[in-house]
């Protein structure tokens, strides 16, 4: 269970980092392979099905890969290409939705409660901060820079913040768990 | 139940997407459109003049150079981005669709021959930096040569002193009869002028500069329209002309005019003062989308 949480943070710490010097030092599609990795060994422990993680993460490794190539500049250059970040986005927000689901369940085996509680917790920041900027991006084509470029630096932060918090509080779930054996025995 | 409002919350930002971007395609320019203009002004040795245009905001497009009869002639005004950033505009003013950028021209006598025969057949071509090329059209583009000021007059000073008035103000050497002022047709809608006559000043009085201070609707003088004309003006006395930019018009345009105004002395030799009329209009939003409607076909 452990190793499948590592796989999780791993990956979506491979997602949140963009580094482009001729390629993404830290490339998304292989971020989503760790992330499938993860969600594999999670929920073949935790018995529970995985089927639209599973078409998600696949997804999201195929539609990430030209991100390998493609500087943020080079996409802002090409018209066609403006709205593939905002695909990108809108994908790994599903995926987290379906993710959730199952790390709520999981986290129903561990004996605290408290486990179940942040997990929730995370869940309703994590949609309302990822499905507002998604919401409101949208309208940041049609407004003046003097209103663009606040809400920008706001949405960047707040998105951020969400997604260092994500990132914290799956090392601390993964923490929460029995060194690698002793829970899948008892599982 | 839960999974209702996720999928009811994704389809409202899906929907907010395909909304705003047909609005936002809605408004967008097919080529950059070069912005009329007024320019007839005296020439130099070398003579620069700018012309306004709006693109796309979302496209890096600028105006290249214009192509005169066989020749060349380069913005002087391109932007060079700080380390290469592609993406970073120089512009005049700022819409929410669109940019209005200026370019500058500088043209020796040579060139000014060259243009006005061209102009005259249509044959001005701007160039973009996207490869795009259209004919340049304007209501004038014209440089005469420079004529001396008759001595009758002496400026006291003139200028803009706010963004939608100047002023000139003359003070008067010689007794002199003044012919109606007038405007060209082309541009009599874009400006009003009030004409203020000051009897017995001395130069440098502060009763001119008081009123050269006054908003354009608090200034106590006559259109120039109301004047009656010839206008009698005795030595010592001291003209004021203010001009008002209407800015709230559809067809507001760059200006850029030397002005006769003639009239006789007191010996019956025809005098002349050339006025300087100078606009430069900021834009509004309701305007620029005037002008991109009419590009885009929507209005005439």
């Amino acid at each position: 269970m452990r190793n499948g949480f590592k796989q999780l943070f791993i990956g979506f710490l491979l997602v949140f980092i963009k580094i482009h010097i001729i390629v993404d030092l830290f490339p998304d599609f292989i971020g989503y392979i760790f992330i499938y990795n993860g969600i594999k060994q999670i929920a073949t422990i935790s018995s529970q099905s995985y089927e639209s993680l599973k078409v998600l993460s696949i997804i999201l490794v195929v539609v990430s890969l030209p991100n390998f190539f493609m500087s943020d500049q080079f996409i802002q250059q090409i018209s066609w290409l403006t709205y593939y970040p905002t695909l990108l986005s809108l994908l790994k927000v599903i995926l987290v939705y379906f993710l959730f689901e199952l790390l709520r369940e999981v986290a129903k085996l561990l004996p605290s409660n408290s486990a179940l509680l942040s997990t929730n917790r995370m869940f309703y920041w994590y949609m309302t901060v990822t499905l507002s900027s998604l919401f409101i991006q949208s309208f940041l084509m049609n407004v003046t820079m003097d209103v663009m470029l606040p809400a920008s630096i706001l949405l960047i932060f707040l998105y951020l913040i969400v997604e260092i918090s994500f990132l914290v509080y799956l090392n601390n779930i993964r923490k929460r768990f029995p060194e690698e054996g002793s829970f899948e025995r008892y599982a | 139940m839960k999974k209702n409002w996720f999928w009811g919350v994704v389809s409202v930002i899906f929907i907010s997407w395909i909304g705003n971007t047909i609005y936002f395609e809605s408004k967008q320019l097919k080529e950059p459109v070069i912005l009329n203009t007024y320019i007839d002004v005296p020439s130099s040795e070398n003579t620069s003049f700018t012309l306004l245009y709006i693109t796309n905001k979302n496209e890096v497009v600028e105006l290249d150079s214009l192509l005169v009869d066989g020749y060349t002639y380069s913005n002087e005004r391109n932007y060079f981005p700080w380390f290469g950033e592609p993406s970073a505009q120089s512009y005049k003013q700022e819409f929410t669709h669109h940019f209005l950028k200026e370019a500058l021209f500088t043209l020796s006598e040579d060139d000014i021959k060259r243009l006005h025969e061209s102009i005259q057949t249509d044959n001005v071509l701007a160039r973009f930096t996207n490869g795009q090329v259209i004919p340049l059209k304007v209501d004038r583009l014209n440089f005469m040569p420079n004529k001396p000021q008759d001595i009758e007059f002496a400026n006291m000073s003139g200028g803009s002193y706010n963004n939608t008035t100047e002023r000139e103000i003359i003070y008067i050497k010689d007794a002199i009869t003044m012919n109606a002022f007038e405007l060209p047709k082309a541009i009599q809608q874009n400006i009003d002028i009030k004409i203020m006559l000051w009897k017995d000043t001395n130069k440098g009085s502060s009763k001119e500069q008081e009123v050269s201070m006054q908003n354009w609707t608090d200034i106590d003088a006559p259109l120039y329209t109301d004047v009656n004309w010839p206008l009698q003006i005795e030595v010592g006395d001291t003209v004021g002309l203010f001009f008002h930019t209407k800015d709230d018009i559809d067809d507001v345009k760059p200006i850029a005019l030397m002005q006769d105004w003639t009239g006789v002395n007191a010996h019956g030799k025809s005098i002349r003062h050339g006025i300087s009329i100078q606009v430069d209009p900021i834009f509004s939003q309701k305007q620029v989308n005037t002008v991109v409607k009419k590009a885009r076909g929507e209005e005439k």
